[in-house]
Parts: C-alpha cells; sequence; structure tokens
C-alpha cells in the first residue's frame, strides 16, 4: 500500500502548482506521515540559503547536507545548528569535496556570474555520490523576478581496475518567474524539468572525478537550458495563444477561404491547359 | 510531526479538499484518484471532501452539454440555484449536475427573471458573437439579475485545450460582471489563464488581472456593444502584455540567470580548473 501511495504522492507533486511545493509538500508528510522520509529524499524543492558565519560564506540547504535538524556547510565541514555527531564524510573523500566545491564555484562564476554553489559527496559501497546545487536570483529589472535552482545528483560506480569509472547523472533545473504589473496584471511562470544522462570517464588520479563529472554536469545544464528555454517561452506561450485569438476568427476564415479558392483556381487552370 | 501522529479528520478533509481545488485544468480526475489513495478512508471523502468538487467545477466555468441544445452553458457560481442543480438562461432550463461525471440530467423548464430579460439577452447576442470571434471552442453563458434598482449581469467565457497525450493542458477563463443604474455603471472584468505543461516535469503558468472600465447604459443593444467593445479591449490588451511579458523574461531575464556559454565563448575547461587548484596548493607548502 505505500509504495502505491508513494507513486501517487509523487503523481500529485507533478500536477499541482509548482508554486506552492513547500506548502503541497508540508500537507502531504501531514496527510501520509509515514511518507515523509521517502518524500523529502525525492521530492525536489526549492534551494534554501545558509550563511556559514565562520568562513564567512553562503551554502545551500538540501536533504543530503541534513542530519535531523541541522545542516552541514560544505566551507567548514560542521552542522549548523551544532552536532555531537553528525554524519561527515571520510576524510579522503572530504578532500575530494573541497577541491569539488573550488572547481564548481568557478563553473558557477563562469555561466552564472553570480549566485550560490554547494557540493556535498557521501560514500558507496562501490564509489560514491554527490549533489551539486546551484541557486542564481534575479536582480528584479524589468519588474520580472526570476530565480534558477539546479540539483545534479551524481552516482560514480568506480571499476575494480580503478581506472575508470561509470557517472549516472539525475538533473532537476527549476525556473521562477514572476512579474506583476498593470498591463498584464500577475503572471507566474514557473516549474522545473529532469533529465538523466550516464556515461563512463576515464580516472587517473581523484581529481579526474572532477573533470569527469564538471563535463557532464556541463552538458546536462546545456541542455536543460536548451528545452527550458523552448518549453517556457515556446510551448507554454504557443498554448495561450491557441486558447484566444486577437485577430478575429472570422477574417482568418476569409483569408483561408480566399487562399483556398485561389489553390482551387489555379488548379482548375492547370488542368485546363494539361494535354 | 512522528510518523506515528496522526492529523484529526478536520485537518485531513482541508488538506484533501486544498489538493482538489488545485488541480490543474483537465487532470480533476488524476488529481481525484491521487488524493482518494492518499486519504485512503472513502467516508470521510464523501462526506467531508464532496464540496469540493463541486467549488472547482465552478471556479473553472466548467462546460456543460445539454441533452436537448446544440449550445453548451457553463457551470459557476452565478446560476448555481442549490440542491446541485444549476439553469442555462439561454436554453431557459434548470438541470441537475453530476460533479464528478461532469454531466447534465433532469432537465426542467426554468424561468428567467422578466426584468432583467431584455438586457441579458441582448448581452448575450453580443456577448457569444465576441467569443465565437476569439475563441476557436470557447463556451459563453451571461447571466441576469436584478438587484433594488440596478441590474446586474454576468457574462463568462471558457476555452481549453486538453492534451494529456502530449502531457500538457490549458484554460482561459473571463468573468465580466456589470452594475447598472440610472443610465450608468461599472464593468468589472478577472482574466485567468492556466496552462499545465508536464513532460518529465512540471512547469505551470498562472496568470490573472482584474479590470474595470465605466460605462454608459442607453438601450439594451447599445449597451451591450458598448460592453462587448469593452471587453474585447480588455482582453486583447491583456494577451498582448502577456506576450510582451514572454518576451521580457526570454530576452533579459533568463539571459541574465545563466549564460549559454562563458564570456570566453567555449565550454569550461575542467583540466585547466582542478590544475590551478593543485598549483595553489604547491604554492601554499613553498
Amino acid at each position: 500500500m505505500t509504495e502505491e501511495q508513494l507513486n501517487r504522492a509523487l503523481d500529485l507533486m507533478r500536477r499541482l502548482p509548482p508554486q506552492q511545493i513547500e506548502k503541497n509538500l508540508s500537507d502531504l508528510i501531514d496527510l501520509v506521515p509515514e511518507l515523509c522520509e521517502d518524500l523529502l529524499s525525492s521530492v525536489d524543492q526549492p534551494l534554501k540559503i545558509a550563511r556559514d558565519k565562520k568562513e564567512g560564506k553562503d551554502y545551500l540547504l538540501c536533504d543530503y547536507n541534513r542530519d535531523g535538524d541541522s545542516y552541514r556547510s560544505p566551507w567548514s565541514n560542521t552542522y549548523e545548528p551544532p552536532l555531537e555527531d553528525g554524519t561527515l564524510p571520510t576524510d579522503r573523500l572530504r578532500r575530494l569535496e573541497v577541491e569539488a566545491n573550488a572547481a564548481f564555484d568557478q563553473y558557477r562564476q563562469m555561466y552564472f556570474e553570480g549566485g550560490v554553489s554547494s557540493v556535498y559527496l557521501w560514500d558507496l559501497d562501490h564509489g560514491f555520490a554527490g549533489v551539486i546545487l546551484i541557486k542564481r536570483a534575479g536582480d528584479g529589472a524589468r519588474n520580472i523576478k526570476g530565480c534558477w535552482d539546479s540539483i545534479h545528483v551524481i552516482e560514480v560506480q568506480e571499476k575494480s581496475t580503478g581506472r575508470s569509472a561509470h557517472y549516472k547523472l539525475t538533473s532537476t533545473v527549476m525556473l521562477w518567474l514572476q512579474t506583476s504589473r498593470p498591463g498584464s496584471g500577475t503572471m507566474n511562470l514557473g516549474g522545473s524539468l529532469t533529465r538523466q544522462m550516464e556515461q563512463d570517464g576515464t580516472v587517473t588520479e581523484p581529481s579526474s572525478h572532477i573533470v569527469n563529472m564538471g563535463r557532464l554536469v556541463e552538458d546536462m545544464e546545456n541542455k536543460i537550458r536548451h528545452t527550458l528555454n523552448e518549453i517556457y517561452f515556446g510551448k507554454t506561450k504557443d498554448i495561450v495563444n491557441g486558447l484566444r485569438s486577437i485577430q478575429p476568427l472570422a477574417d482568418q476564415k476569409q483569408k483561408q477561404a480566399f487562399s483556398e479558392d485561389l489553390a482551387n483556381a489555379l488548379q482548375k487552370r492547370q488542368g485546363k491547359s494539361d494535354p | 510531526m512522528a510518523p506515528d501522529e496522526q492529523i484529526s479528520d478536520q485537518e485531513k478533509v482541508r488538506i484533501a479538499s486544498d489538493f482538489i481545488r488545485h488541480a490543474p485544468p483537465g487532470e480533476f480526475n488524476e488529481v481525484f484518484t491521487d488524493v482518494r489513495v492518499l486519504l485512503n478512508n472513502d467516508n470521510l471523502l464523501k462526506e467531508g471532501v464532496a464540496g469540493a468538487f463541486a467549488l472547482y467545477n465552478k471556479d473553472q466555468l466548467t462546460p456543460v452539454k445539454l441533452p436537448n441544445s446544440t449550445i453548451p452553458s457553463l457551470v459557476t457560481e452565478h446560476n448555481d440555484i442549490g440542491g446541485g442543480r444549476f439553469f442555462d438562461p439561454r436554453s431557459k432550463q434548470s438541470f441537475k449536475y453530476d460533479h464528478l461525471r461532469k454531466e447534465a440530467s433532469d432537465l426542467q423548464a426554468w424561468e428567467s427573471d422578466v426584468s432583467v430579460e431584455s438586457w441579458r439577452e441582448a448581452l448575450e447576442t453580443q456577448f457569444t458573437e465576441y467569443a465565437a470571434n476569439h475563441y476557436k471552442h470557447g463556451v459563453c453563458a451571461v447571466f441576469g439579475q436584478s438587484r433594488n434598482d440596478s441590474i446586474s449581469l454576468v457574462a463568462c467565457i471558457e476555452d481549453h485545450q486538453f492534451q494529456p497525450k502530449n502531457y500538457w493542458n490549458g484554460r482561459w477563463r473571463s468573468q465580466w460582471c456589470a452594475t447598472l443604474s440610472g443610465g450608468s455603471g461599472e464593468l468589472q472584468g478577472t482574466l485567468r489563464v492556466q496552462v499545465h505543461y508536464y513532460e518529465d516535469g512540471n512547469v505551470q503558468l498562472v496568470c490573472s488581472k482584474n479590470v474595470k472600465h465605466s460605462i454608459t447604459s442607453t438601450s439594451e443593444v447599445e449597451t451591450a456593444k458598448e460592453m462587448v467593445r469593452l471587453i474585447e479591449e480588455s482582453e486583447s490588451e491583456y494577451q498582448l502584455a502577456i506576450n510582451e511579458n514572454y518576451q521580457t523574461m526570454s530576452d533579459t531575464t533568463f539571459k541574465a540567470l545563466r549564460r549559454q556559454l562563458p564570456i570566453t565563448r567555449s565550454k569550461v575547461d575542467w583540466e585547466k580548473i582542478i590544475s590551478y587548484k593543485i598549483g595553489k596548493e604547491i604554492n601554499k607548502t613553498q
């Protein structure tokens, strides 16, 4: 019963307006408390920012750096509020995590020219997994509020030779746009798209993982960015304009009838001149 | 909350009703089934949540086919006569409406308010022609009511496109209320658009706008023509403004969030990024 309920819950989250994800998720957990942990780990939410006061840097919150009610900062590697024995990555993995944060920090600057990023890694039996998060809020120019949230979850299976690895990436990008203006009232265009990609990569040293993950995430984000552009500003706009026609339909019917008459007349003339 | 703590039945009903009422256009059945399985209590569903089905259908300006008429009507708050029945002023009938099956039955003759019928009919004629001219599959209805010394008219249009096989649905709703008294009046409009796209994702457009106009009321036909003229103007202006926003959102807002490529015009050199870090480490130890 619980598995069917989880599927129904996820279906519901794909249909309810994403503009109210947090409220919907909270209500869903209240309604079916047994699904709490499953829902928190499988429903993507807009990323929240916290401040690492020690390091003077912002970091992002998600289920993967949460332990109870505390969150681990990727900069200081400590929990806020402090935890006695919060889950920490192993030393080896932490070194990789530090490098990954630095690398994706640069990636973020090059593509987003602002915003916040965080990378969290955790061990698996034959490899490790991680999440790469990016949040970029717009500056409100032209009276439009915009925000981009990237959630990239990557699974790295190290081959026994140690010279290659298999990377499996599941990415969700959330894009939020809203405006309130006299001419158009309130307009809220938001939500997310999810895609999956996987590929193999050569590993010569630990840092190779960062190169391989980086390339995969970059390709994925570029693809999703393109799709977001098409769906948000192409598809949904076309649907709106299909619901109502600014041009009177009678005019269009007239134009269509005229061009049909013309086509028929041309056909008749061609028929006559054929031997 | 601990996994074994339960909220009250009242709270469950509130949550289930909220979910139902926020179903995107064309997806009521799917949301209903999801909620039914999650609530897992059909009695509670029938007793506590059934009201939400009616509220949803009325809010959506749901079109309804009448068995003995070619022109459909709408299910709204303005033609709700209680006991699960609604009236259609165009065909002068009332009908029982099944909110789950979305079907009309048990048609009976229904008498309109004679004192406003000439005004209502005049507006219905103009409005129906306007709707046919801008909404390919639109359904419209005009309701009239007398209130003390004033005439109250409500004109609604609904048009939708449901394409679940292509993972999208959309609906336009217009609701215009006119209050006329002693040669003048006010025309108020609420325009709403909702689009849901859900192939490998969940993207929704939710728009609404309120409009107000002052009008002069002369004869039934002239007033109806003036109202429809203003309605056409406002709705087209609204649709243009939405399109303009789309342009700005894609040209300006979206581009400012993430570039297509870095300023170098080529993808990131990841080898360089990690070697820079190693270089920094070497410098640190020296």
